[in-house]
């Protein structure tokens, strides 16, 4: 397995601040990774600085053997990188369809986006009865779920999520967190999830990273990590 | 009566007008957020560049149309390429920004002019389509016409066509926008372009009307103003009907009360407006507030 995502010596933040401090990543073709830590810990950063929002002071990242580092954020859709940031972040004034139609934007062709649309509404049935509403009026959970299928409309090679399930129910997170294995399971598509429920992210994931004050403390096999006692104690409260 | 549907159809025909000037300065506060102050300048240059078109080639006005509307779009793409667009995250530079455009575009015409008037005149001028006791003047209604299909132009290109619609994703949540692979900075100085287009249509079709003074373009931003925060921020629609209130005001002031107290009244009314329904008659509700949210 080759790597989809190549993230060397990565140093960013805000302004003068640096919240990262030379960060290496890595994610493989195919592959679920979880990145978990506390509040603050410079995870939302890392997403940002990938997707092209944030600029990276220094470090190179490199995405399906193409060098982006210097990419800006709309380019990267296009290249197959598509992330959904926190809250899912959909325009309220616009229909669910619509939201989806702009997942699609990078790729246009109507007839792409005809065959999208179907194969997407199969994967979200909810959004089907959905699909006149606006976005704004939709749960927290349907917002997170159209979120998530406004970025499949790209038909990604690798999606990243912010805290999906941030504000959801328990029995939502579920669903969320299924769907995400879902997509890598059968649609192929890597997966970076970032989030703070840690013991959720540990059970969908191949392998995980531990940040903590813009540092990977730790990294591992999903699995090794959910038994690490140290790790129970301090990201999972047992 | 008659006078009675008199003042409703100058009112009308003057609503035509004020929406017309009104459309292009709500374009570009809906999508880019920002009060572009020197609108009513470049409806200014647009009857200057009608002028123009007339003095050396000796175009009607109305044929002006077609030089002067792509001219102001690509001035519009370049004053916001170069002049806003490296403010971008600052948006009260921006505004002041184009509150120095209002003055540099001024004072450049009045020292090219030297403060002469012109006007362009039109064969359409001479004709009015007298309908009973009414008299309707044709270059008005010219105007009123065009509002209504910028109007229905700009409101089905919103709707069905992708670049509409990554326009007004854009307009509500810029970041989420760039995440979809849209180039926002694209967008803007493509809506600043078309606002400018849209005031030099205004321009040129108000060139056989008033005559021209670098300072004229005050008389309509006052209106516009007024009309877009009336009507609703960012609504097509609310502009469009937002300038037939304004109209209807200023003719029925101007008949019962006093015309001098034309503006006090459409602000009385704009405030009483503002607050009953913050954002205005056809905004969409919390909309006002979008724009005040983080948007990067």
């Amino acid at each position: 397995m080759s790597a989809m995502l190549q993230v060397r010596d990565l140093v960013a933040g805000y302004g003068q601040a640096v919240v990262l401090e030379h960060v290496d990543f890595t994610v493989k073709r195919g592959e679920v990774v979880a990145v978990v830590g506390a509040n603050g810990a410079g995870k939302t950063t890392l997403l940002n600085t990938i997707a092209g929002v944030l600029q990276p002071f220094s470090g190179s990242i490199t995405f399906d053997g193409t060098d982006i580092t210097k990419t800006p954020a709309h380019a990267l859709p296009k290249q197959g990188l598509v992330l959904v940031p926190e809250g899912g972040r959909l325009f309220p004034f616009m229909t669910v369809e619509e939201n989806l139609e702009m997942g699609g934007f990078s790729r246009r062709k109507a007839s792409d986006f005809a065959d999208s649309l179907e194969e997407v509404m199969q994967l979200f049935p909810i959004l089907k009865q959905r699909r006149a509403q606006f976005a704004g009026h939709l749960s927290g959970g349907e917002r997170q779920m159209c979120a998530v299928a406004r970025a499949v409309m790209s038909r990604p090679k690798m999606i990243m999520l912010d805290e999906p399930s941030v504000g959801l129910s328990p029995k939502m997170v579920g669903e969320v967190f299924s769907l995400v294995e879902n997509l890598a399971r059968t649609k192929g598509i890597t997966v970076v999830l970032v989030e703070q429920n840690v013991q959720e992210a540990l059970e969908v994931s191949d392998r995980a990273y531990v940040l903590d004050h813009g540092r990977f403390v730790r990294n591992g096999s999903s699995a090794e990590l959910g038994g690490d006692p140290a790790i129970q104690a301090a990201y999972m409260g047992l | 009566m008659s006078s009675l549907l008199n003042i409703i159809v100058v009112g009308l025909l003057l609503g035509g007008i004020y929406g017309l000037v009104s459309m292009g300065l709500n374009l570009i506060f809906g999508v880019i957020r920002i009060v572009n102050f020197a609108q009513g300048e470049l409806v200014m240059l647009g009857m200057y560049g009608a002028y123009v078109c007339y003095l050396f080639i000796g175009l009607d006005p109305y044929l002006s149309i077609f030089i002067v509307v792509p001219a102001l779009f690509l001035f519009g793409v370049i004053m916001q390429r170069f002049i806003l667009q490296p403010l971008q995250n600052e948006p009260m530079m921006q505004i002041f920004a184009t509150f120095g455009l209002l003055l540099l575009l001024q004072n450049v015409v009045l020292a090219v002019t030297r403060g002469q008037g012109y006007t362009a005149p039109s064969k359409l001028s001479e004709f009015v389509i007298s309908v009973g006791p009414l008299n309707i003047s044709v270059v008005r209604l010219v105007a009123l016409v065009a509002v209504t299909a910028a109007a229905l132009f700009l409101s089905w290109f919103v709707k069905n066509t992708m670049a509409g619609k990554a326009i007004r994703a854009v307009t509500q949540d810029r970041r989420a926008a760039r995440l979809m692979g849209i180039n926002v900075e694209l967008a803007f100085m493509l809506t600043f372009g078309a606002g400018a287009a849209l005031a030099g249509l205004a321009g040129t079709l108000l060139a056989p009307i008033y005559t021209m003074s670098p300072q004229i373009g005050g008389n309509f931003i006052m209106a516009a103003f007024a009309v877009v925060v009336l009507g609703g921020l960012g609504s097509v629609w609310g502009a469009y009907i937002g300038g037939f209130i304004i109209g209807l005001i200023e003719a029925f002031a101007g008949y019962y009360l006093d015309p001098a107290l034309k503006t006090a009244i459409w602000f009385l009314v704009f405030i009483g407006v503002l607050i009953v329904k913050p954002g205005g008659l056809f905004g969409i509700a919390g909309a006002e507030e979008v724009g005040l949210r983080e948007q990067n």
